[in-house]
């Protein structure tokens, strides 16, 4: 067998390649031995090499098709190309080509495909099983790429992963399984183990990144940061990654590098995948420098010459920094890895130990709903049974789906008869586990160690060592200092980062008050404005003090807000006079900001709204059907509404229903265009949509 | 609630008996084995050197036709049942995910009751939800019809009171009128129901009181069919068998002669004589009733139920008829016998040869009786030492049956008694059906 799989590498790689390290061992116990394994082998090894010769040979005994399961849409394209450029048929059904799966089924079942790649949630599906019932042979081998997130040690959990176990265990011998990842600790192998089976046999190879050198820089605040970005992009060799946090973080970095005159493009999810292709290829091809990402950019994205990788914020834990980092130099003898830290860093990570598990009330109550319900409940009628947001409850049936109370049939939930709950201890144990590894990171950026041998440590390479080439075993790379004229034009840039606020087009899913469906043309409202974003860098303090500590909102607001206006949002037709939301907890604190405004604008200000019933505050309203019925009929305008265009003033902007209703009510009363401008956007609990 | 696991056996044998994973359209080309070709195929597995059915799995169809002498066409219809399993898999985990449970014959948790009575006609595939204890507890069957008269209904809701009462599970068939009455009022009174159903389970799980009695341990709900398998007339029938196959004595409400599903089941019962069959007697019943009741079947009474203990004192009288005649225990006894003597693996298609290990104590239960009706009262060292058993296990034995209402334990010093001791025969019972 093994010339036969020699013969299959030489035609998919060239004549002159032969099996690295461990790659035969791996296929033989597989495909010969029918074990079941778990590859642990650094990125850029060749894990993908033994899963399609191990593909290759079944096929050549007549077995059914390789199963992959991959958890990202971006990855299964990259394995897709690969597959291809080596002479392999590999397709894919998903939740993003419904438009293809009856080609896809079409060249299944005539056998001229051998590779199938899915989703774990595709596994849920009665009508996926049933379409895979009818491919010849059924399943020959089972791959599971990216093992890790099968164990919630792991830093990238996913759920939907758990469903893979529970197949597993009901797989009749016969079938060869194969997980493979890159980047497993000790405890997670053993998880991953533990939940396999303890007959899964485990090779493991070094994980440690030879070409990499890493080195940490700490600075005070986001401003320095980017000042930093924009002095040494330019020295670091060939392209790379810089990775942020947040989506807004990098719409932000990329907007300053650009503005700096840098060859830059962000990149993060909520991009269509038009573009998100176009970027990586452009990446790939080196025509930009850098691209600035969100994880989104991550887990098979391969290009072998990547330059550099730079955290712009420090990631959750060193396991994650590691699997990032190790994108880059994979086919270079050097290649940069700079982790830059600072003061919001913490905070972001703390939010995303937070929201990791629903809460426990929340499940119940999401249960209860359920439990309730005569013939099972949608999403949307969910939403309006429970105060809780669109993304809580989907987290909520997520985990309580996994764990087997409930279950899906058609667009609707229903309650299982599976004893359930909630697993508490696990949660906690797991929130610790990752404050820990938090904690572990905070300590790596003032380490004076080998970087890369505490990388290697944490991930329990045994063949963990110094690595001679970072920052701590040599001379620092990169400058500590920045440029601190920079810093003002760097500040100036993030108070100039404004919001737009998009006009709600429709009514909740089960309509608010008598509104239902779309909201019609002559109520809905302007496209609008927010100055910042809540509490952050930029002029995102300054209305917190105005709010909670003066009650008055600085002169430095009016004019940021009057600059904004005029300099660069221009709303068309200008507005002619000016409204305040109004409030019964804060009864002038937003009145006197408008007036200031109209009166800078030279335009008059008028109080034509009132607030006619007392609201639970909006922020504690937790999803978009609950906040419209709570402020539907909240507002009236009391006396003539002038005619013009009219700027609404708020002072934060959540979930816009406040803004829409108060437009929809002005436009009623005979009021031109409603222009909502708000200082500040939360977007805490509310829907985004 | 126990879980419910999935041996390599009985993957095969859901591979090759079920319909799980076929794919609609496909029926053709996927034929699962009947029960008639299942049991045959068993056997030879059983004398081969597979001697489980797991062999299968890392086998080839080489080996399959050295090893079971399979034609071509059948060797064929395996390959292609046995290449579904990534689906099947996939599919197991579906049902789990909604609570549904598979038991295939092989598996020790599959009720035992089915396998002795039933023998090779127990079904190889038992789809359930629920908690599966509920199988070890002593069970009435109640049956039919669907259209039930104010008296039949009435007999319904008293008969199920005593179960509950009495400490036996309702066993009854899903369908409107009688089984839902009976289902109904044993839940409400706190007790415990089997329902077999003739549709798929799926259906009866989206109603919301089936759903909360079965997350309450008191609904087990059961079916040979598929769970998204919808009602037939002949799955009707089929089912049938189960309710009586599950119960220690059955009792039909309102038969009508000649037709419907009660009739059927009720002769068919007396025909194969697997229960006892109890009917609804009273002056309004319907011929049906009369009809079975000359065919064999006792006529049972209100006032005989609404006695306390009235059905523990039922089966304390079968099982003491069962332990003079060749009745279904001492069958059950010589049964073991002969597999004793026989060699060879416990291979799945001989399902009596599993019957001792479930529970010993219906055998001996019928001695310590006996003995107790011959003292009156008595300690368990005397009891033991006159059955020659050691007294742990004797005691275990006692407490058990006055747990189960059957004994009274006495205090200064310890001893047992009797409940209702069985008086003279309370009724008619007929040999040839118990």
């Amino acid at each position: 067998m093994r010339e036969q799989a020699e013969e299959l590498l030489k035609t998919m790689l060239g004549e002159d390649t032969a099996f690295r390290d461990g790659q035969w061992e791996a296929i033989e116990l597989v495909v010969a031995q029918k074990e079941r394994t778990l590859l642990v082998q650094r990125t850029g090894w060749g894990k993908s090499i033994v899963y399609f010769i191990a593909t290759g040979l079944l096929r050549a005994e007549g077995k059914g098709i390789t199963l992959l399961i991959s958890p990202l849409l971006s990855l299964m394209r990259n394995q897709i190309e690969m597959a291809e450029r080596i002479g392999t048929r590999a397709v894919t059904i998903n939740s993003n080509n419904p438009e293809e799966w009856d080609a896809v089924k079409a060249d299944l079942q005539s056998n001229k495909c051998d590779i199938l790649l899915i989703s774990p949630e595709r596994l849920a599906s009665s009508e996926f099983n049933e379409f895979l019932a009818s491919i010849p042979g059924n399943i020959g081998m089972l791959v599971i790429d990216e093992a890790h997130c099968i164990s919630d040690w792991g830093h990238d959990f996913r759920p939907d992963y758990r469903r893979i176990v529970g197949i597993i265990e009901n797989l009749p011998a016969g079938i060869p399984v194969l997980a493979t990842t890159a980047t497993a600790n000790d405890r997670v192998v053993n998880d991953i183990r533990e939940q396999l089976g303890y007959d899964l046999k485990i090779l493991r190879g070094p994980l440690a990144r030879e070409s990499l050198r890493i080195q940490t820089i700490a600075l005070r605040d986001q401003a320095e940061r980017l000042v930093w970005l924009a002095e040494n992009i330019p020295r670091l060799p060939g392209t790379g990654i810089i990775y942020c946090l947040t989506v807004t973080d990098c719409s932000r970095v990329a907007t300053w590098l650009k503005s700096r005159g840098l060859n830059v493009y962000e990149y993060h999810a909520k991009l269509d995948k038009g573009d998100r292709i176009d970027r990586e290829q452009r990446l790939i091809n080196n025509e930009v420098k850098a691209l600035v990402a969100t994880v989104a950019l991550g887990m098979g994205f391969d290009k072998p010459d990547l330059g550099f990788v730079i955290h712009y914020q420090r990631p959750g834990s060193l396991v994650a920094y590691y699997q990032q980092i190790g994108r880059a130099g994979r086919n270079l003898d050097n290649a940069y890895a700079i982790l830059l830290s600072g003061g919001e860093d913490d905070e972001i990570q703390n939010y995303f130990i937070q929201q990791a598990f629903p809460d426990i009330r929340g499940m119940y109550e999401v249960l209860t709903s359920i439990e309730e319900a005569d013939d099972g409940l949608s999403i949307s009628s969910m939403l309006r049974l429970v105060n809780l947001s669109q993304s809580r409850v989907e987290k909520c049936i997520k985990l309580m789906e996994i764990e087997g109370a409930v279950f899906k049939s058609g667009s609707k939930y229903y309650r299982s008869t599976n004893p359930w709950l909630p697993d508490e201890d696990r949660m906690n144990r797991v929130t610790a586990l990752r404050y820990e590894e938090l904690k572990k990171i905070q300590d790596f950026i003032n380490t004076d160690e080998c970087y890369m041998k505490i990388v290697a440590e944490e991930l329990d390479d045994p063949y963990a060592r110094a690595c001679g080439k970072c920052a701590n075993c040599r001379e620092p790379f990169f400058p500590y200092n920045i440029d601190y004229e920079l810093v003002k034009e760097a500040m100036l840039f993030l108070r100039r980062c404004y919001f737009r606020i998009q006009a709600r087009k429709q009514w909740p899913a089960l309509g608010a008050g008598d509104f239902r469906g779309r909201i019609s043309a002559e109520q809905i409202n302007q496209e609008g404005r927010a100055l910042c974003r809540y509490g952050d860098a930029g002029w995102g303090t300054l209305v917190r003090t105005g709010k909670y500590e003066d009650g008055l909102f600085s002169d430095e607001l009016v004019e940021a807000a009057v600059e904004l206006i005029k300099d660069h949002w221009q709303p068309q037709p200008a507005p002619e006079w000016v409204t305040a939301i109004p409030s019964l907890r804060h009864p002038n604190l937003v009145p006197n900001l408008a007036q200031r405004i109209a009166d800078k604008l030279g335009i008059p200000y008028y109080q034509v709204l009132t607030k006619v019933k007392a609201t639970e505050e909006q922020k504690k309203m937790e999803n978009s059907s609950q906040q419209a019925n709570n402020v539907i009929n909240a507002f009236e305008v009391i006396g003539d509404c002038p005619e013009g265009p009219v700027l609404l003033m708020d002072d934060m902007v959540d979930s816009r229903w406040t803004l829409t209703v108060c437009g929809v009510r002005l436009q009623e009363a005979g009021s031109g265009p409603v222009f909502p401008l708000a200082l500040a956007a939360t977007w805490s609990g509310g829907d985004s949509n | 609630m126990i879980k419910v696991n999935v041996s390599a056996d009985s993957q095969v044998i859901l591979l090759l008996c079920s319909n799980l994973a076929i794919p609609k359209g496909m029926e053709s080309e996927y034929k699962p084995l009947t029960l008639t070709e299942w049991n045959t195929l068993a056997k030879k597995i059983a004398v081969s050197s597979f001697k489980r059915p797991e062999a299968f799995l890392l086998s080839d169809a080489d080996k399959w036709q050295r090893e079971l002498g399979l034609d071509s066409y059948q060797l064929e219809r395996l390959a292609k049942l046995l290449s579904r399993r990534g689906s099947l898999a996939i599919e197991l985990k579906r049902l789990d995910d909604m609570g549904i449970w598979v038991l295939t014959r092989s598996e020790s948790m599959y009720p035992c009751r089915l396998k002795k009575i039933l023998k090779d006609k127990a079904p190889a595939v038992l789809y359930g939800t629920g908690d599966i204890g509920l199988f070890d507890i002593r069970s009435v069957g109640i049956v039919g019809s669907r259209d039930a008269d104010e008296s039949a209904i009435s007999f319904t809701q008293q008969l199920a009171r005593a179960c509950v009462r009495d400490g036996f599970n309702v066993v009854s068939g899903g369908a409107r009128g009688v089984d839902s009455v009976a289902q109904e009022t044993a839940l409400v009174e706190g007790g415990q129901v089997i329902s077999v159903l003739s549709n798929g389970l799926a259906a009866a799980m989206r109603n919301k009181a089936n759903r909360e009695a079965i997350l309450k341990q008191q609904l087990l709900l059961i079916s040979p069919y598929h769970p998204q398998a919808r009602f037939t007339v002949g799955a009707a029938m089929g089912r049938n068998k189960l309710i009586y196959a599950l119960s220690h004595f059955a009792v039909a409400i309102s038969a009508t002669e000649g037709k419907g599903g009660t009739w059927s089941g009720a002769t068919e019962n007396l025909k194969h004589n697997w229960v006892p069959l109890f009917v609804r007697d009273a002056e309004d019943i319907p011929d049906g009733n009369r009809a079975l009741i000359r065919q064999g079947a006792n006529g049972l009474d209100i006032d005989k139920i609404n006695e306390r203990y009235g059905l523990s004192n039922i089966l304390s009288v079968i099982e003491q008829k069962a332990n003079k005649s060749p009745l279904i225990v001492n069958k059950f006894i010589q049964d073991q016998e002969k597999s004793k003597t026989r060699q060879g693996s416990i291979a799945e298609g001989e399902p009596t040869e599993y019957l001792e290990i479930n529970d010993l104590f219906e055998v001996v239960w019928p001695y310590i009786q006996k003995k107790l009706v011959s003292v009156n009262e008595c300690n368990s060292k005397k009891l033991a030492k006159s059955l020659n058993v050691n007294e742990k296990q004797m005691k275990d034995w006692l407490e058990r049956a006055t747990g189960e209402g059957r004994l009274e334990k006495l205090s200064r010093p310890v001893r047992y008694r009797l409940i209702n001791s069985p008086q003279p025969l309370l009724f008619e019972l007929d040999d040839k059906n118990v």
